[in-house]
């Protein structure tokens, strides 16, 4: 599993991102994964148990801990995700110091599936992490990973809509400002995720 | 107004003990007349609208009317819900909620968690499905239970102070309609 050169090349350009873009410190990287990398990983991760995640804040299927899972890929993944290389370049774009493996989930939201406004503020996260494996989203589609600003602590208007594309990493600040979403799916496609945290 | 049944003191009797074994909760269906809920609803629809909206809290329409708060207060009704709860009650607190695509609520730690015995009062449309959201969940940390929206139902539930609720996100599956949801506070 192999990160695109041309992603690692570009460090200073995304931590440029990271610090200028708003609401708060967030940036989109395209093409994350090497193309074929990317189709092996989203073949293997739709092989993994779903199940149904319901509450007043959300509705959709997520998998267990995927550093649990014995899928070859996955693995592959997760050993990308929690290597020194991964973890060197993701200091250097948030400069944030990197201190344990990162909780790795993956999620798929479908038609009416969605995910309300919060901060994701738990233990000592640090920096979320998504990379889209599924369909490519348009306004029409819904499910974007809506970003909110604040005012007095408290979420206000909306500043970001990330419309999925595949193979593409978003990565964000956690604090207690990080408002987001994701806006309800109202179309046929399948939002699929791989997401989690580093503390 | 309400449906001759529910004044009818044998069956109130009924209800009665069917709340008191039924962890003080009813659903009285059919409860007004239709000619009733067909004002009820024109009033409804002819009422001023707030909008509610704190992202990480909650999303809805809120609707003030002094004429159906007085109505929820008229000796009749409070008579048969004191008949149910066997207690007096001294005034009900009325709270008038709408929602539609994209509305919801959260459950909120900061509200004071409080025993209450409440009655929700669902005004939608016939065709209003489960699967649209809209649906009041009860939640504690062992329990939950739900009340769905359905049509001319009174449900009564004596709501034990471990409880927290929240109305489930509308989806879209449900744009273009309206539930409104009633809530009273029997104090």
């Amino acid at each position: 599993m192999r990160i695109n050169k041309f992603v690692i090349k570009n460090k200073n350009s995304w931590k440029k991102d990271f610090i200028k873009n708003k609401p708060f410190s967030n940036v989109i990287i395209k093409n994350f994964l090497e193309k074929e990398d990317a189709v092996l990983l989203r073949d293997e991760v739709l092989k993994e148990d779903y199940s149904l995640k319901f509450s007043d804040l959300f509705c959709f299927y997520q998998t267990n801990d995927l550093n649990y899972s014995n899928k070859k890929r996955i693995k592959e993944f997760l050993s990308l995700v929690n290597s020194k290389e991964v973890h060197y370049f993701l200091e250097g774009v948030t400069s944030k110091k990197i201190k344990k493996h990162a909780d790795t989930f993956s999620s798929i939201y479908t038609k009416t599936n969605y995910l309300l406004c919060h901060d994701d503020l738990i233990e000592k996260r640090k920096i979320a992490y998504i990379l889209y494996l599924g369909d490519n989203f348009t306004k029409k589609d819904g499910g974007a990973l809506v970003l909110r600003d604040n005012l007095k602590g408290m979420p206000s208007k909306i500043t970001k809509e990330i419309y999925p594309k595949f193979n593409s990493l978003v990565i964000f600040e956690v604090s207690n400002k990080s408002f987001h979403e994701v806006e309800e799916v109202i179309s046929n496609k399948t939002r699929l995720a791989i997401g989690g945290w580093f503390y | 107004m309400i449906s001759k049944i529910y004044l009818d003191n044998k069956i109130i009797k009924e209800i009665k003990n069917s709340y008191n074994n039924n962890s003080n909760q009813i659903a009285l269906y059919e409860f007004f007349e239709k000619y009733f809920l067909g004002s009820l609803k024109l009033k409804l629809k002819k009422s001023k609208r707030k909008r509610g909206y704190i992202p990480n809290l909650y999303s809805y329409n809120l609707i003030n009317n002094l004429y159906i708060k007085r109505f929820f207060n008229n000796t009749e009704f409070v008579r048969m819900l004191e008949k149910i709860i066997d207690r007096k009650i001294k005034n009900i607190g009325i709270e008038i909620k709408e929602f539609s695509w994209k509305d919801y609520t959260l459950l909120n730690d900061k509200i004071k968690k409080k025993k209450e015995t409440c009655f929700y009062l669902f005004i939608n449309e016939d065709s209003w499905k489960k699967e649209f959201g809209g649906n009041l969940f009860f939640k504690s940390k062992k329990n939950s239970f739900v009340l769905s929206p359905r049509e001319n139902t009174l449900y009564l539930v004596d709501k034990q102070k471990e409880y927290l609720d929240f109305v489930q996100y509308v989806n879209c599956l449900a744009k273009g309609k309206k539930i409104i949801l009633i809530k009273g506070s029997l104090n």
